[in-house]
């Protein structure tokens, strides 16, 4: 089993769900907000990855991180580092990628919750913020788990994006599903096997723990 | 000048339904409470929550005293957390992932630890909820949500309270039991206070002053004896008949 490509999966897939967690909370509670307008051109572009070929993805990406493209330029001079084929680049293009698995399972979540609860706390004097932290996430946790796990299962089979984006450099961008790859490529189907398996019973476990969390909560 | 005065004149326009016109002006120096009557549909609703600061109204002004609440001149508009209103919802939107205690105790925050358990107690105690403070809401009958939600209303000490048909979820026995139970308790705390109604008889049981509502505008306002002995159409005599 490779072992490096394990913890590098993991370690892609942790920095992508909480990067999601973080940003996507804000956009979906946004999104939730009923009206039209802008809101309806935001939608669509939150869920381009969900039918664009994860090749069509990574290959704006390398053209917008590039070292002439105007970001690329600018991260370089920043951070003295590059995007492309590295892991911060991997885990940004995961983060582009993944952001339909967070976002849309968020924007249910919370899209649900009763308008008027919150306009209750609003009344009884609460924040905006304390209200999301007292009255909405409580009741829309089920959705945002839901979102998190999906968005975490979907970064660690990252494959197209992570390969257009990241190359395949052992201990670097090297993830499991790219391994798998490999493997295959030079024929070693033992290597391969192993590796899948693990694949399908991680996701298998993942997801039925989702199952169980869901059903013995209280409400 | 007086100063102790709910003075709100207001437009509030739907792009799909009727704009609604609300003109009067309610002393909130001591205790009353007004009625808002009017068919389903006339907009009492939206003029409690123009009030609250939940709607935005595109043209008018609503000062409560000195303050200026809502000024479409001069771009003021308080929010609700500013207003010092308590809001009791139709279906009173109770927490349903927190227990009664916990409800009540929503907006007292800021008060300290004891002080918020004793008057949470207190409130529980009046309003006859003494030992369903770890119940959850959807363990209550009708009758016991909405004393939950009045006590979670007035729990901060609102300076205006704004009931938006506190009464109608009920059924026919427990709502004329609250009916007198209401009054008791709304003046035993003294808040001014403002309900809205589709119900002649919840306009005699317990209120002062009514404001007739119909068709968007206000029709007719006064202290209820006139109103009822003196309405000056047919319309108003209707709604007060048979709203």
């Amino acid at each position: 089993m490779d072992w490096t490509a394990i913890r590098l999966t993991f370690a892609v897939s942790v920095c992508t769900t909480a990067i999601l967690f973080v940003i996507g909370l804000p956009l979906a509670s946004w999104l939730a907000r009923p009206g039209r307008g802008w809101r309806v051109i935001v939608e669509a572009i939150v869920a381009l990855p969900l039918v664009l070929p994860p090749t069509v993805l990574g290959f704006y990406f390398l053209c917008a991180t590039g070292p002439h493209s105007l970001l690329g330029n600018g991260y370089e001079k920043l951070f003295k580092s590059r995007l492309p084929f590295t892991f911060q680049g991997i885990v940004l293009a995961s983060v582009l990628y993944n952001l339909p698995f967070a976002v849309r399972p968020f924007t249910a979540a919370l899209a649900a919750v009763d308008h008027k609860l919150v306009e209750a706390s609003w009344c009884l004097g609460t924040s905006r913020l304390a209200t999301f932290r007292r009255v909405t996430l409580p009741l829309a946790w089920k959705g945002i788990l839901a979102g998190l796990v999906l968005t975490f299962a979907h970064a660690v089979g990252e494959f197209g994006v992570v390969l257009m984006v990241g190359g395949n450099i052992p201990g670097v961008t090297r993830t499991l599903s790219v391994a798998i790859y490999d493997d295959v490529q030079a024929l070693d189907y033992t290597s391969a096997g192993r590796s899948s398996l693990f694949l399908v019973a991680f996701a298998f476990a993942i997801l039925s723990l989702l199952h169980v969390l869901q059903r013995r909560a209280p409400r | 000048m007086t100063t102790n005065f709910l003075d709100a004149d207001f437009t509030r326009r739907f792009a799909a339904g009727p704009t609604i016109q609300a003109a009067f002006r309610r002393s909130v120096a001591e205790f009353s409470v007004t009625a808002l009557l009017g068919y389903s549909g006339c907009g009492k609703t939206t003029v409690l929550r123009c009030l609250a600061g939940l709607d935005i109204p595109e043209r008018g002004h609503v000062t409560f005293g000195n303050e200026i609440w809502f000024d479409a001149v001069q771009h003021v508009n308080l929010r609700p957390q500013q207003r010092g209103i308590g809001y009791l919802f139709q279906d009173y939107a109770l927490f349903p992932h927190l227990t009664v205690f916990d409800n009540v105790a929503f907006g007292l925050q800021r008060s300290g630890k004891a002080e918020s358990r004793q008057r949470v107690g207190s409130l529980l105690k009046i309003l006859q909820l003494a030992g369903l403070e770890s119940r959850y809401p959807h363990q209550l009958s009708g009758g016991q949500q909405q004393r939950v939600a009045l006590a979670r209303t007035v729990a901060p000490r609102p300076r205006l309270l704004l009931l938006d048909e506190p009464l109608a979820a009920l059924d026919a026995p427990t709502r004329a039991e609250l009916r007198r139970e209401l009054r008791r308790v709304l003046a035993e705390w003294a808040i001014p206070t403002i309900i809205v109604t589709h119900d002649p008889a919840e306009v005699s049981a317990f209120a002062d002053d009514v404001i007739v509502l119909c068709d968007g505008r206000v029709r007719q306002q006064g202290p209820v004896p006139h109103v009822l002995s003196q309405p000056i159409d047919a319309e108003v005599a209707r709604i007060l008949g048979s709203a």
